[in-house]
C-alpha cells in the first residue's frame, strides 16, 4: 500500500477508521504524544468499536499504509508520522502477546515482507519501535543495527517499551534464545548513569532471566519487578 | 538468593564453560546490575559474575600455526566500557577495585575506544590493591596480553613490567602467557634491560600448558645467548635451567597428567622447543665457564706478589648453588690451611673443616671433572672469601652462611686450577674477577 491517505480511505475501511481517528486527534488540538501508553492507545482504539478484525493485522495494515519505502529506506508518508508511530506502538505492544509459531503471526509476516524490504533501513520517529517490529517479524540479523544510545524515550514510553520487549521475550522463551538485540537494550539500559525507572530495570532483569532459563512463570507478567534478582 | 543468582550459582558449581559461554551476553547484561548491588553492599551477585569468569571454556585451535589455546568464555564487555570506566576510575571502595583486577584479564583491551585511558586507569588501580597470588595472576596475565597487542602495548606504564618480578604461579587457563610470547613481547621486555624482570618474565611465559609463538622462541633463544650469556648471570642461568626442568619434567609425564594441556601431538612440539632452550641455556653456560677459567690466570697474578703469610678478603660478585655435596678433592698444599679471618662484617667465621679426601689432580678425568666444579663454583653467591695464600697454591676458604659449611678452591700460581677442595656442603663460592682484595690488618 502507498502513503496516499485519500487511496487508503476508499479501499480499507478499518485502516481508513484508524487513520481518521489518529488523524481527528491531531485535528482536535489533541495532539498524539509520544509517551501515549499502548494501553491507552488500546483503550481508545476499543472506543471505535472495530470488530471482527484482528487487533494485529489492524495495526500492522495501519502501519504499513502509512509507510513509504524507497528501495530498503523506509519512512512514514509526510504528515503521517504521528500515525505511523502510533499504529507501531500499538503493532510491537500486540506483536508481543502473539505466539510466534500461530497462522496469524505468519500471515503478518508474509504481509509484512511484501512491503517491507528484508535490508530495510527506518528512519524518523518511533524508529527503534519499527526496528523492533522488523526484528521480531523478520529476523534480527536482516535488520539494521539498534543504536540504543539515541533512544531517549520519556519514562512513560521507555517503561512501555520494556514491559513489551520482556513480555515478548518471554512468550517466545520456547522459541529459541533471546534475540541479542533485546539484551542489548537490556544492557544499554542497566548500564545508564543513573539507573532508569525501576520497572525498567525489572524488565530489563525478567528478560536477563529469561535467557538464562529461569523459571519465572511463578510471576506475573504484569507485576514483574527486580523478584528476577532480589528473591530471598 | 535471586532466580538469576541461584543459575549463576548452579552454572558455576556445574563448572560447565560451553553452557557459560552460551549465556555469556545474559551475564554480560547482569554485569551492570550486579555492579549496583556491590555498590549497596551485596557482593554477592558481581562475586558469582567472577567466579563465572575463570570457568575454563575450550580449547581453540590457531589454525596454521597449529597451537590450541585453552580459552574462558567470552563475555560482552566491550558493550560495559563505561561501567568498566567507572569501575576502573578513582574512588569507591578497595573491594570493587579488587574485583574488578581480578576480572581484569578478560577484559577485551583492543576493542575498548579509549584504551590509552583504560590502561592507564588499570595500573593506577591495580597499584591500590593489596598484594596476594590471585591478584598477581590477573595482573600478570592482563599485562601480557595487553603487551601482546601491537596497539595496546605502547600504554602500558614502565612501572607496571616490574609485577613480573613477582612471579606469580598463572593459571593452566592464561592467555596473557599464550599472547605474551610473542616475538614482539619478548623484545619489548629485553628492550627493559632489567635481567630480573627479563628472567621473570621467562619464568611466566615458560609452561607445561600453553606452546609459545614460533618467533618468540626464536627471540627468547637469542636472548639467552645475548643476555644472560656471561660469568655474572650465572645466578639467573640456574634459576632458567630449573624451570627448563620442571616444565620438560611435567611434559614428560603425558597429556594424561596435564587435563588441561594441549594434545599429545602439541605436547611433543612443546618438548622439542623447551629442549632446544635448555641446550641454548647449556651452551651458555657452558660458554661462561670457559671464559671464566680463561679469567683465572688474571686472578693468580692478582694473587702472585702475596706472601704465604698473608691472609686477605676478596669480594665476591657470583652466586651459584651448587648440587651437595661438593667434595672434590685434589690439594697439593696442606700446609697452607690456616684459620679463616674475621668476615667483612666482623663476624668471627668457624673452624675450617678438615679436608676429607685427596686425589690426584695429574688423573687426566679427575682434572676435566674439577675444572667443571671451579666453574661452578665460581658462579656462586658470596658471601665472603678468606685467602690464604701459600708459595704454590691459593686456598680460598669460602663461608656459607646460609648452609653454614666451607668451600674451598684451590689455584695454582701458574695461572690454572691446579686443584678443587671442598667440604661437605650445598654450595660453594668464589670470585675470579675481583676488582680489589685487601689485605687483613693483622
Amino acid at each position: 500500500m502507498g502513503g496516499d491517505p485519500d487511496i487508503i480511505r476508499l479501499n480499507c475501511k478499518p485502516i481508513a477508521t484508524f487513520f481518521l481517528w489518529v488523524t481527528s486527534l491531531e485535528i482536535s488540538s489533541e495532539p498524539l504524544q509520544s509517551h501515549t501508553t499502548p494501553q491507552q492507545l488500546i483503550k481508545l482504539r476499543n472506543q471505535i468499536h472495530l470488530t471482527g478484525f484482528p487487533r494485529a493485522v489492524f495495526y500492522l495494515d495501519a502501519l504499513l499504509s502509512y509507510t513509504d519505502s524507497d528501495s530498503d529506506r523506509v519512512t512514514a508518508c509526510p504528515g503521517l508520522e504521528q500515525a505511523a508511530g502510533v499504529a507501531s506502538i500499538c503493532l510491537l505492544h500486540t506483536l508481543s502477546s502473539l505466539d510466534p509459531s500461530s497462522w496469524e503471526f505468519e500471515d503478518m509476516c508474509r504481509r509484512y515482507i511484501e512491503v517491507i524490504p528484508r535490508a530495510a533501513s527506518f528512519e524518523g520517529p518511533f524508529r527503534h519501535t519499527k526496528i523492533a517490529i522488523h526484528a521480531l517479524l523478520i529476523s534480527s540479523r536482516d535488520c539494521q543495527p539498534f543504536q540504543w544510545m539515541d533512544y531517549k524515550p520519556c519514562a512513560q514510553d521507555h517503561a512501555s517499551f520494556a514491559n513489551t520487549l520482556a513480555q515478548a521475550v518471554y512468550n517466545r522463551r520456547q522459541h529459541g534464545k533471546v534475540p541479542r538485540w533485546v539484551l542489548r537494550f537490556a544492557l544499554h539500559f542497566l548500564s545508564q548513569e543513573p539507573p532508569p525507572p525501576t520497572s525498567v530495570v525489572a524488565d530489563c532483569l525478567s528478560i536477563i532471566a529469561i535467557d538464562l532459563g529461569c523459571d519465572i512463570s511463578s510471576v506475573k507478567l504484569t507485576a514483574w519487578d527486580e523478584r528476577c534478582a532480589h528473591i530471598s | 538468593m535471586s532466580l538469576i543468582t541461584q543459575r549463576l550459582n548452579v552454572m558455576v558449581e556445574a563448572a560447565d564453560g560451553s553452557s557459560i559461554h552460551q549465556k555469556r551476553k545474559a551475564i554480560t547484561t547482569f554485569l551492570p546490575y550486579a555492579v549496583w548491588r556491590y555498590q549497596d553492599g551485596q557482593h554477592g551477585p558481581l562475586g558469582i559474575l567472577f567466579r563465572l569468569l575463570k570457568v575454563p571454556w575450550k580449547h581453540r585451535k590457531i589454525w596454521g600455526l597449529g597451537l590450541i589455546l585453552l580459552d574462558r568464555p567470552m563475555f560482552m564487555w566491550c558493550h560495559v566500557e563505561p561501567l568498566v570506566v567507572t569501575l576502573l576510575s578513582e574512588g569507591g571502595p578497595v573491594s570493587l577495585k579488587h574485583a574488578i583486577v581480578l576480572a581484569s584479564p578478560n577484559l577485551p583491551w583492543k576493542q575498548f575506544t579509549d584504551r590509552r585511558h583504560l590502561i592507564q586507569l588499570w595500573a593506577a588501580v591495580v597499584s591500590m590493591v593489596p598484594y596476594t597470588n590471585e591478584i598477581g595472576q590477573s595482573v600478570v596475565d592482563t599485562l601480557l596480553q595487553i603487551a601482546g597487542d601491537p596497539s595496546l602495548q605502547p600504554h602500558i606504564p614502565a612501572s607496571m613490567w616490574s609485577w613480573l618480578t613477582k612471579c606469580p604461579s598463572l593459571l593452566p587457563v592464561c592467555l596473557g602467557r599464550f599472547h605474551g610470547s610473542t616475538a614482539r613481547v619478548v623484545r619489548v621486555v629485553r628492550a627493559l634491560r632489567d635481567i630480573e624482570i627479563l628472567k621473570s618474565y621467562l619464568l611466566l611465559i615458560w609452561s607445561e600448558w600453553d606452546e609459545s609463538w614460533p618467533n618468540g622462541l626464536y627471540e627468547m633463544r637469542a636472548s639467552l645467548r645475548e643476555d644472560f650469556s656471561g660469568t655474572g648471570m650465572g645466578y639467573y642461568r640456574q634459576d632458567l635451567l630449573r624451570r627448563l626442568d620442571y616444565v620438560l619434567g611435567r611434559l614428560g609425564l603425558g597429556p594424561g597428567h596435564l587435563h588441561l594441556a594441549p594434545d599429545t601431538r602439541a605436547i611433543w612440539r612443546m618438548k622439542e622447543e623447551y629442549e632446544k632452550l635448555r641446550e641454548v641455556l647449556l651452551d651458555v653456560d657452558r660458554d661462561a665457564t670457559i671464559s671464566l677459567i680463561r679469567e683465572l690466570p688474571v686472578l693468580v697474578v692478582l694473587f702472585g706478589p702475596l706472601t704465604t703469610a698473608d691472609r686477605h678478603r676478596v669480594s665476591l660478585d657470583f652466586y651459584v648453588c651448587t648440587p651437595s655435596p661438593v667434595s672434590i678433592v685434589a690439594c697439593l698444599d696442606h700446609s697452607s690451611l690456616l684459620p679463616p679471618a674475621p668476615n667483612s662484617q666482623g663476624q668471627s667465621l668457624p673452624a675450617l673443616p678438615v679436608v676429607i679426601a685427596v686425589a690426584s689432580i695429574f688423573h687426566p678425568f679427575l682434572w676435566i671433572y674439577c675444572r667443571s666444579i671451579v666453574a661452578r663454583l665460581l658462579v656462586c653467591n658470596p658471601d665472603y672469601l678468606c685467602v690464604n695464600v701459600s708459595w704454590t697454591t691459593y686456598l680460598f676458604y669460602l663461608y656459607n652462611h646460609s648452609s653454614t659449611c666451607y668451600t674451598t678452591v684451590v689455584f695454582s700460581k701458574s695461572g690454572a686450577v691446579q686443584s678443587v677442595t671442598a667440604s661437605v656442603g650445598p654450595t660453594g663460592v668464589v670470585h675470579v674477577g675481583s676488582t680489589w682484595i685487601e689485605p687483613i690488618q693483622r
